[in-house]
């Protein structure tokens, strides 16, 4: 179990994110901020949209409006009802079809003169706005994103209990002849009655391969992770690598795991969480304010000569509104990338390395923790050994 | 089967070289792609990439187990979160290069800057006239794939009907919901299963979280995506035990009647409709979208204290089928 950070403030939580954003507004020399990806609509404004899969809701997407210096930013939806109490009736307005040329051309007539940062248009919007000098909203985004307050590590933590809370109730049900998917399903009714505001991503239950030769093709030969979960039934002595996202208030969550079906965990599995659990030490070990990406990256070391994880992901990453934001620790930006990104209190670091003996599979799971002033607090429980058939 | 073919005519006719398609549901349009689900909108990058003078569609997966067993693994371009390393993939791409004309499905300042450094000559348009062209010609395939989510969304809906109860509450019909779908081998959905108290004050896709009351009129929606296709349903319950179907609202078979071959999508809306097409999602179609036999609709109307939405199949004389049970 972990420690709350903190009394959550929902209100509290969506002033200071505001606020941020002024900040990184006024530092990137940006005077109008236009979002229109859910995530960072729902990181300005605290609105819900109901959950949907890409199509609707890009559709029926929400959009929202900062103009540098406002009290809040202009809301755009067909959801009011989602939008918080605290959004004063002049700042919540009707739903604008970006989607559409008319929409695009409405939206565009709304908006301030002056330096204009977009995250993602739907094209009839990138169109109407290519007269006028458009930045990325990165460069805003990513500094407000980047340290959370402590509502927003609070949040985090929550939706992590969510999820970590689901997935006990799904383990017992992980046996020899199970489907896959009935696992996915217990998971998705358990984080609905357990007041999940959605589900992030289709949750894997994955049966790996003992051998990276022995399953599908890899474009860079490490095994791959993660596919979809199949409606395939499981197998005594199945390796099973989960992985789970649910949002609670706005923020994401990510849970890792690595199972055993349908007996006791064998010494080699032993062993491949040990070393798995100690890298994840020796890394957080190093996690204080001023260490780097690259520390981080030097104190997880090799496993049996290689870095411990898998080359087209990372050893750590952020998390927040986002299921996978800064900071960026291992990824393939490179040495210098690492070198160059320094801890700092607020920032959040999910790790996730992997152990991998070919032949025998491997291990892997997932620890949160959030950089406190002088090392970091967690914000998943600690990852344990899955006893398997004993549990 | 994918659309490829008749994409490809569609881009000759047009004069694109290129399509950099970020939205799955685009992807799968092109070729037969099944990766991971993410909820939401998600930002514009360069997913997947067909090149009309080679006819060939490249995938950004970092393994073949998410498209077919035929497709050449040579056309995978793996993860990365590298920008230089994703400017090489796509410039690995044959015929990329010299691309002059290239349709997008969406577009951020970023990733404009990195296609223009893989595409330099290139002009960019919409593709989303091209890919609402694709979908809107009859497709028997589009036809099946919907009536098999159909099937999924309908015992959805009925797992969700059998919960209901005085003092159920609708995160619990959302997690029958996700459970009864996933019973069938799908674990996405088109939309979070939704059950709603149907009175003037709460919204019928975002109610409150109250425990139901015997009694009150409460909208069941549920929707399922499964391989790529999306259908949907709506109804509406009286709670009790068992809870009791409503009858259809006021002018419901009026509506239904109305949608034959000639009519017009705006005819439906003036009745007040809700319409769009059904498909791979959402198909938002003009007022001006003349129904054609064959195309799928999903239609819903509110009146009074009854909502309904069904997925209606346009026929070629009289009367649509109604898919949804």
């Amino acid at each position: 179990m972990t420690e709350p950070v903190c009394a959550l403030d929902l209100a509290r939580l969506r002033r200071d994110r505001v606020m941020k954003l002024d900040d990184a507004m006024e530092a990137a020399g940006v005077d109008t901020l236009v979002l229109c990806a859910q995530q960072n609509v729902s990181y300005a404004t605290g609105t819900r949209v109901p959950a949907a899969d890409h199509v609707r809701a890009s559709w029926w997407r929400a959009v929202a409006v900062f103009e540098r210096g406002a009290s809040w930013p202009h809301l755009y939806t067909d959801f009011p009802e989602g939008a918080p109490d605290d959004l004063p009736d002049e700042f919540l307005h009707r739903a604008i079809e970006v989607e559409t040329a008319g929409g695009a051309r409405e939206l565009t007539g709304r908006i301030g003169g002056g330096r204009l940062a977009i995250d993602d248009a739907p094209f009839p919007l990138w169109d109407a706005l290519r007269p006028r000098e458009v930045v990325d909203a990165s460069a805003v985004l990513a500094p407000a994103k980047l340290t959370k307050t402590a509502d927003e590590l609070e949040c985090i933590r929550q939706a992590q209990a969510v999820n970590e809370q689901a997935m006990r109730i799904v383990r017992p049900l992980a046996v020899p002849g199970a489907r896959a998917t009935d696992l996915s399903g217990a998971f998705l009714q358990a984080i609905a009655e357990l007041g999940a505001t959605a589900n992030t991503v289709d949750p894997v239950f994955q049966v790996m391969p003992r051998s990276v030769a022995d399953g599908p093709y890899s474009v860079t030969g490490e095994p791959v992770f993660p596919i979809p979960t199949h409606a395939s039934e499981l197998g005594t002595g199945d390796v099973m690598w989960i992985d789970s996202g649910i949002n609670l208030h706005g923020y994401a969550s990510d849970f890792g795991a690595t199972w055993i079906v349908g007996r006791e965990v064998d010494d080699v599995e032993r062993d491949q969480f040990a070393r798995w659990h100690a890298i994840v030490d020796r890394a957080l070990h190093r996690v204080k304010p001023s260490a780097t990406a690259a520390d981080l990256v030097e104190a997880a070391g090799l496993d049996h000569g290689r870095r411990p994880w898998l080359s087209y992901f990372y050893l750590a990453h952020g998390i927040g509104t986002d299921s996978a934001e800064m900071p960026f620790v291992g990824t393939d930006l490179g040495d210098a990338f690492d070198a160059s990104l320094t801890l700092q209190p607020g920032m959040v670091l999910v790790f996730e390395p992997v152990v991998w003996d070919d032949g025998r599979a491997g291990h892997r799971s997932e620890e949160i923790v959030a950089v406190s002033d002088d090392g970091y607090v967690r914000l998943s429980a600690r990852a344990e050994l899955d006893e398997g058939a004993a549990s | 089967m994918s659309r490829l073919a008749a994409c490809i005519d569609l881009m000759a006719r047009d004069d694109l070289d290129v399509l950099v398609l970020g939205r799955e549901a685009n992807a799968r349009t092109v070729t037969e792609v099944s990766r991971l689900w993410l909820a939401g909108t998600r930002p514009f990058s360069p997913g997947c990439v067909v090149v009309r003078r080679t006819a060939a569609v490249h995938v950004l997966a970092n393994t073949d187990a998410v498209v077919e067993s035929d497709f050449p693994v040579e056309s995978l371009y793996g993860i990365t979160w590298n920008p230089e390393k994703l400017l090489a993939a796509l410039g690995a791409i044959d015929g990329l290069q010299d691309a002059r004309r290239v349709a997008v499905d969406g577009m951020t300042p970023m990733m404009s800057a990195l296609l223009a450094g893989a595409m330099p000559a290139a002009e960019v348009v919409d593709a989303g006239p091209l890919f609402a062209e694709l979908w809107s010609v009859p497709d028997p395939e589009k036809n099946a794939g919907v009536e098999r989510a159909v099937t999924v969304a309908g015992f959805g809906l009925g797992a969700m009907v059998a919960a209901l109860r005085p003092d159920v509450t609708p995160r619990e019909l959302r997690g029958v919901c996700s459970a009864a779908f996933a019973s069938q081998g799908v674990t996405t959905p088109a939309f979070e299963a939704v059950a709603a108290p149907l009175d003037d004050s709460s919204s019928t896709w975002l109610p409150p979280e109250r425990a139901f009351v015997d009694g009150e009129p409460v909208v069941l929606r549920a929707g399922a995506l499964r391989d790529g296709w999306e259908a949907s349903l709506a109804r509406t319950y009286l709670v009790g035990s068992p809870s009791v179907e409503q009858p259809a609202p006021a002018g419901w078979d009026e509506l239904v009647a109305a949608c034959v071959a000639g009519a017009t999508v705006g005819d439906l809306r003036r009745r007040g409709a809700v319409v769009h097409g059904a498909g791979r999602g959402v198909e938002p179609w003009p007022d001006g979208l003349v129904l054609a036999p064959g195309l799928m609709v999903a239609l819903e109307h509110r009146h009074g204290e009854s909502l309904r939405q069904d997925i209606l199949r346009i026929a070629d004389r009289g009367a649509p089928e109604v898919t949804t049970p």
